[in-house]
């Protein structure tokens, strides 16, 4: 009778445990936690990797700005566009806090993208144009007046006095105004 | 039957005393490498009460030496920071604190009222996981979690970190039922250098508005510190990336104006308080390394002195054990890290560097 009731209580003991293994498993197996970050324990810390995983940024959507014939994207894989650009005219990169991933910013000449890190990877968090030497897909550079804009964005999602937000799928593109007159141009990734 | 009940009670302690097992081996443990998550919880452990209490993101703890604090003023000092802390996330710690002492001033940096919505899980669980458990914690994850979160991760890490099991390293074992301290009152030690250089120039925005959410919490916080009779200070700390843009500061002072309360930019006095951006920056000029983070706490101590009626508590024997211990505990850790950054000209066992492999 002992023995039978020794046998129950090890057996749940033992059942509690493979439950946690097998969960762990199956886990590490489907969403590679553990290849999160440049160092191992960013991946203990990050936890949200696993959750991230569900949620990778999708790329090629929103508004798409061509830069020396390479199309980018908010959300894309920074990664990709380096290997088709070649090396930025300058580079910038700033730790995040308890070493959460690198904050990068990418010159190429009048256009600076800035990148976000997730899951290990560096995606664009910002596509910003400096000057009227670059212009948007739709013909409008630093200088183009507020007609213009609204001529080839129809109306903006989101007007104030200083600036015109469009959104369109997960990037917004926002024109900020000095009266009458664009002084800015960033195109912006909606990552939440 | 009796026998059943005793044997079914005994199994179901045996599991739930395996399960707590298991989630205490599995918890990120944050004593090597990144000791952040380690710090909010460390508060607890402290044997006496502060009369100036900190709370917001790596602007404060960092930048602000509390041990310098006591050396120079006999100020009590406490920093309930962490990395990315979100401004409802302070105002929780702060609700938390105010469970178990009355400081007379509070301080908050505000670089965090940039961020109106819920960031990123890994600096929620940093903030969050490290308290004790209260409705300041309850509400705390409310407010904190991003979609992908559940209350009941929290409240059963067991959930989140099951998946660690295949990646425990010596820290795991070796700190399964006990910590040891990481902070100095709060404030993460750097003694390294690394210069400020060039920041990229900060993009235009095209609306500067903080957050609803965002001031709707620090609202509640100058309401709480008054309901307490406590001093509330806004500060933005000195150094000058992530940017802080003119518009935000320009609302954060109005909204100072129509509250009553002190806010300081220290950007600007960054001469006057005697910084020098190429020695006294441990990661190029994003947080202050000792050197500076002393030089900060020499100026604001002076200001806290001048302006609050704060008590010099280095003559009190009760408290000047206790700050001994402190004092002692910060000159070893620094001796060490001197010693580190002398023998192999890098920080070894503090920083990047000690994340385990």
């Amino acid at each position: 009778m002992k023995l039978r009731k020794l046998t129950v209580m090890m057996a749940c003991v033992a059942v509690s445990g493979l439950l946690m293994c097998a969960c762990g498993s199956s886990n590490d197996a489907g969403n590679g936690s553990s290849t999160a970050g440049t160092n191992t324990e960013v991946s203990e810390t990050d936890t949200a990797a696993e959750s991230q995983a569900a949620e990778t940024p999708s790329a090629a959507t929103g508004y798409v700005y061509t830069l020396n014939g390479v199309e980018v994207y908010a959300n894309e894989k920074m990664s990709a566009i380096v290997d088709q650009l070649g090396e930025p005219t300058s580079y910038f990169e700033s730790e995040s806090c308890a070493f959460q991933g690198l904050d990068k910013v990418y010159t190429y000449g009048s256009v600076v993208i800035s990148t976000y890190p997730q899951d290990g990877e560096d995606f664009v968090y910002t596509i910003e144009l400096k000057d009227d030497t670059v212009e948007t897909a739709e013909g409008i550079c630093i200088g183009s007046s507020k007609d213009d804009v609204v001529a080839a964005y129809g109306t903006a999602t989101s007007e104030t006095d200083t600036a015109l937000t469009y959104q369109k799928d997960d990037c917004t593109l926002a024109f900020i105004l000095d009266g009458d007159s664009v002084t800015n141009i960033t195109y912006t990734a909606i990552t939440e | 039957m009796k026998k059943r009940i005793i044997s079914g009670i005994l199994v179901l302690a045996l599991m739930l005393g395996c399960l707590y097992v298991a989630q205490r081996l599995l918890v990120p443990k944050y004593q090597k490498g990144i000791v952040e998550g380690s710090m909010i919880a460390e508060y607890y452990k402290d044997k006496s009460d502060h009369e100036v209490l900190f709370v917001g993101d790596c602007e404060v703890y960092e930048n602000f030496s509390t041990i310098e604090l006591w050396k120079d003023y006999g100020i009590t000092s406490y920093i309930r920071g962490s990395a990315q802390q979100l401004t409802w996330q302070s105002y929780y710690l702060l609700e938390d604190a105010l469970r178990y002492e009355t400081p007379k001033v509070v301080v908050f940096n505000v670089l965090a009222l940039k961020y109106n919505e819920p960031q990123n899980e890994a600096y929620n669980r940093m903030s969050i996981d490290g308290m004790k458990w209260s409705m300041s914690k309850v509400n705390d994850i409310k407010a904190s979690m991003t979609p992908d979160e559940t209350f009941v991760e929290y409240l059963f890490p067991l959930l989140r970190y099951h998946s660690r099991w295949s990646e425990l390293k010596n820290d795991d074992f070796e700190h399964i039922f006990s910590k040891d301290l990481v902070s100095h009152n709060g404030y993460y030690m750097r003694v390294d250098t690394k210069a400020q250089g060039d920041f990229p120039d900060p993009t235009p925005l095209a609306d500067y508005t903080l957050g609803d959410k965002a001031m709707g919490y620090l609202q509640k916080m100058v309401d709480l510190c008054k309901e307490k009779g406590i001093d509330l200070i806004l500060i933005k700390a000195p150094t000058e990336f992530p940017h802080w843009y003119d518009e935000w500061d320009e609302q954060v002072r109005a909204f100072a104006e129509e509250n009553g309360v002190e806010y300081i930019n220290y950007i600007p006095l960054q001469d006057e308080i005697g910084l020098d951006m190429t020695q006294d920056t441990y990661d190029a000029g994003l947080h202050l390394n000792t050197q500076g983070a002393e030089k900060m706490a020499k100026y604001f101590g002076q200001y806290l002195v001048d302006n609050y009626d704060l008590t010099d508590y280095r003559t009190d024997a009760s408290y000047a054990s206790i700050w001994q211990e402190k004092v002692d505990f910060y000159n070893e850790m620094k001796a060490q890290q001197y010693s580190e950054l002398e023998q192999y000209g890098e920080l070894r066992s503090f920083g990047a560097n000690a994340i385990e492999d």
